[in-house]
């Protein structure tokens, strides 16, 4: 979804825009003006595209070398630089959670990091969970329980629910509804995805918690 | 997003001097350090600067607990707070707050700094749609007024903006009279955390006393405020992972089952994290009783005014503050 | 037909792929010269596009096409009633005319080489709008009959009242 800024053609002021606003139906209103900011010219458009930088991206034990528009997310350069697509774009706002990897270790929404700012942190998603053909007991648990449906959410409640486990958040079933608020599931496969989250707890004999 | 340059400075100074280059709200040059809040107000357009500069790995994110109070660098995250072992003996009410907010994920990315300069929710804001937004567009209005403002502030507001300060954190800090060390490039200064945020009056597009590039470095506590019984009551639509339409953040030194000394702040009511003095004084000496904590917090709504879809907040926060007080007053 | 697997507890056949994200969606299909688009949406809810400009868009970086209702192919949707049907309701015809209809209505499709190009330049298209007044309480509007009474929108088969009370009465003797 693209929040756009519409600004009126023809130079109107935005004195003239709020005061044609004010009229009334029929009348003409454009979109919002920055103060103190004149609608881009179509060279100043062109000359404002950022330069390319590199960015060097440690995903699932290796190094990635991209050269990425410096807005690039996380995601966006897992996603369609990198075409690991595990990792989803559900809200792209950091509301979902169907994004979040790991870093270092601790579950975040790689929505909301910018590709360029997540340079010598050890990334982990999805991908990078299975050992060669083993599944990791959190996905297998997941497949045991039946913890989706549609699947989309699935790999940001799967990242979610490793960190969840091994934060020791993973006790009772409120405990882990609490510490998952983070991933909504559309389709509520949620008592699936905490039964699945406490068996592999269970296995790992990290139940306890705070 | 606007395009911008990405700095990614190697020193503090470097940073601030790159920060202060214009002036501030709708400034050419923004900091980014979680990037929790600044990301998704690039993707909203809500922020257009030309450079973007990066405070990771520049400020001090340690977390110390001792004599003197409690000192939280502003690089500290919510999670590593949230968690230290001397914050949840000794400032209990930090602790709550923080485990009140946000998700487990944003609470690992997100920063101290970051989360006290966090931007407004108000939709009106958020959404450039919206041409009336006087934060956003000096003197252009406020579309929140007669429209949806079932979230906005009762308290602080003026006919420009009614907009609510989201921060759960910065309601417990307030109660327990924190200061902010601030740094720019023209050097350090402390500000008391009640004092860094402004109100809107006439001029709801600046939100902070920070000059330009000037950034938090640090928040202490001092050390009188620790080891007080107290609780965090956030009353919000969803279970979790949701903001407040009502906080309270209540802190009391209980003797003899009379109250000694009261910290009152209410959050999701005001255009700046609120402290309640006058509620505190009226609990001062006064006892547990629930018709003396009533006629205390009453007096919390002295100022405040509805909007239209928002009047009940003046009294749900009367109520919040009466039961933080209640659950604050059984803790042992 | 087997039965075999009625009633058995069978993980997914899918499950594998979707636990290891191994499965594909829609926006995830690694194709040769692919581009990207960004849409740009109204942000009034009812009227008319007053004028829409995609030069500035056009010229952007990495730009491929700016479409909208100017340039946009005619697409093949059933002629326009030009009131909505209660029983079949309309389809939104996208970039084919003028109207708004609701607000975020797509207006504009920007296609560019990059997703972030593709975002950056939607932004550079200029719209201005005649807006009218939104409805937004159903109890405000009258009823639509459907445009076509030929058809009926109720269809019969048996007598379902009858049948319900007889059903009803049985179990209440029962409880």
């Amino acid at each position: 979804m693209v929040s756009n800024e519409n600004s009126t053609g023809g130079g109107f002021t935005r004195r003239e825009v709020l005061e044609i606003a004010a009229v009334g139906t029929g009348a003409l209103v454009g979109g919002p003006l920055m103060a103190g900011m004149s609608p881009p010219t179509v060279a100043e458009a062109a000359a404002r595209a950022p330069a390319p930088i590199d960015v060097s991206l440690q995903v699932n034990g290796t190094e990635h070398r991209l050269s990425l528009d410096p807005r690039t997310t996380l995601l966006d350069a897992l996603r369609e630089h990198l075409h690991l697509t595990g990792s989803k774009k559900g809200c792209g706002l950091g509301q979902c959670g169907a994004c979040t990897v790991l870093m270092d270790g601790m579950r975040v929404k790689s929505c909301l990091s910018l590709a360029a700012l997540a340079e010598q942190r050890e990334i982990t998603t999805i991908e990078g969970l299975t050992q060669g053909d083993q599944l990791h007991p959190l996905q297998a648990a997941f497949i045991e329980r039946d913890a989706f449906q549609c699947g989309y959410c699935t790999s940001g409640q799967i990242m979610a629910g490793v960190a969840c486990i091994s934060e020791g958040h993973a006790g009772s079933s409120e405990e882990i509804r609490e510490w998952m608020s983070g991933n909504l599931c559309r389709c509520g496969a949620y008592d699936h995805i905490v039964a699945a989250i406490q068996d592999a707890a269970a296995m790992s004999g990290s139940t306890r918690g705070g | 997003m606007h395009p911008f340059a990405l700095e990614r400075p190697r020193d503090l100074s470097a940073a601030l001097a790159l920060g202060a280059q214009s002036g501030r709200n709708d400034a050419p040059a923004e900091y980014i350090a979680g990037g929790t809040d600044m990301v998704q107000l690039l993707q909203e357009y809500v922020r257009r600067p030309d450079r973007l500069v990066s405070l990771a790995g520049l400020l001090d994110d340690s977390i110390d607990v001792g004599p003197q109070g409690l000192r939280l660098g502003a690089a500290a995250t919510m999670a590593e707070v949230a968690a230290h072992l001397g914050v949840v003996e000794q400032f209990p009410l930090i602790s709550e707050a923080l485990l009140n907010s946000a998700s487990p994920q944003v609470r690992n990315q997100a920063t101290m700094g970051g989360n006290l300069l966090q931007r407004t929710r108000c939709p009106y804001f958020r959404d450039v749609a919206f041409a009336a937004c006087n934060k956003r567009i000096p003197g252009s209005g406020c579309a929140a007024l007669d429209a949806e403002n079932r979230w906005h502030a009762v308290l602080g507001t003026s006919d420009n903006c009614i907009a609510v300060h989201p921060s759960d954190l910065a309601v417990a800090l307030v109660a327990l009279d924190a200061a902010v060390e601030i740094r720019g490039a023209d050097g350090n200064r402390s500000v008391p955390l009640s004092e860094l945020h402004r109100l809107p009056g006439d001029t709801p597009h600046l939100e902070t006393v920070l000059g330009p590039g000037e950034v938090i470095a640090a928040i202490t506590v001092p050390a009188n405020a620790a080891g007080l019984r107290s609780y965090y009551l956030k009353v919000r639509d969803r279970a979790s992972f949701e903001f407040a339409v009502v906080s309270a953040a209540v802190a009391i030194d209980v003797a003899d089952g009379r109250i000694r000394q009261a910290r009152v702040a209410l959050g999701g009511v005001g255009t700046k994290p609120w402290r309640v003095p006058a509620a505190e004084a009226a609990l001062s000496g006064s006892s547990l009783d629930p018709a003396a904590l009533r006629s205390a917090a009453a007096l919390a709504a002295n100022g405040a005014r509805g909007r239209g879809r928002n009047d009940f907040k003046i009294e749900l926060m009367q109520r919040a503050i009466v039961r933080a007080a209640e659950i604050a007053g059984a803790r042992a | 037909m087997t039965t075999a697997f009625i009633g058995q507890p069978v993980s997914r056949v899918d499950g594998r792929r979707k636990v290891t994200g191994g499965a594909t969606y829609a926006a995830e299909f690694v194709v040769p010269n692919l581009a990207h688009a960004a849409v740009v949406r109204s942000t009034i809810a009812s009227g008319r596009i007053a004028s829409i400009d995609g030069g500035g868009a056009q010229q952007a970086p990495g730009v491929i096409a700016v479409v909208t209702h100017r340039n946009a192919p005619p697409l093949a949707y059933s002629p326009h009633k030009g009131a909505p049907d209660a029983v079949t309701g309309e389809r939104l015809h996208v970039l084919q005319d003028d109207r708004i209809t609701h607000q975020g209505q797509p207006i504009a499709l920007v296609i560019a080489d990059t997703l972030e190009e593709a975002v950056h330049a939607a932004t550079l298209v200029r719209v201005t709008y005649a807006p009218e007044g939104a409805i937004t309480d159903v109890t405000a509007v009258e009823p639509v009959p459907p445009a076509d009474q030929s058809s009926p929108w109720e269809v019969r088969r048996g007598d379902p009242e009858t049948a319900l009370d007889r059903r009803r009465s049985r179990s209440t003797r029962a409880m």
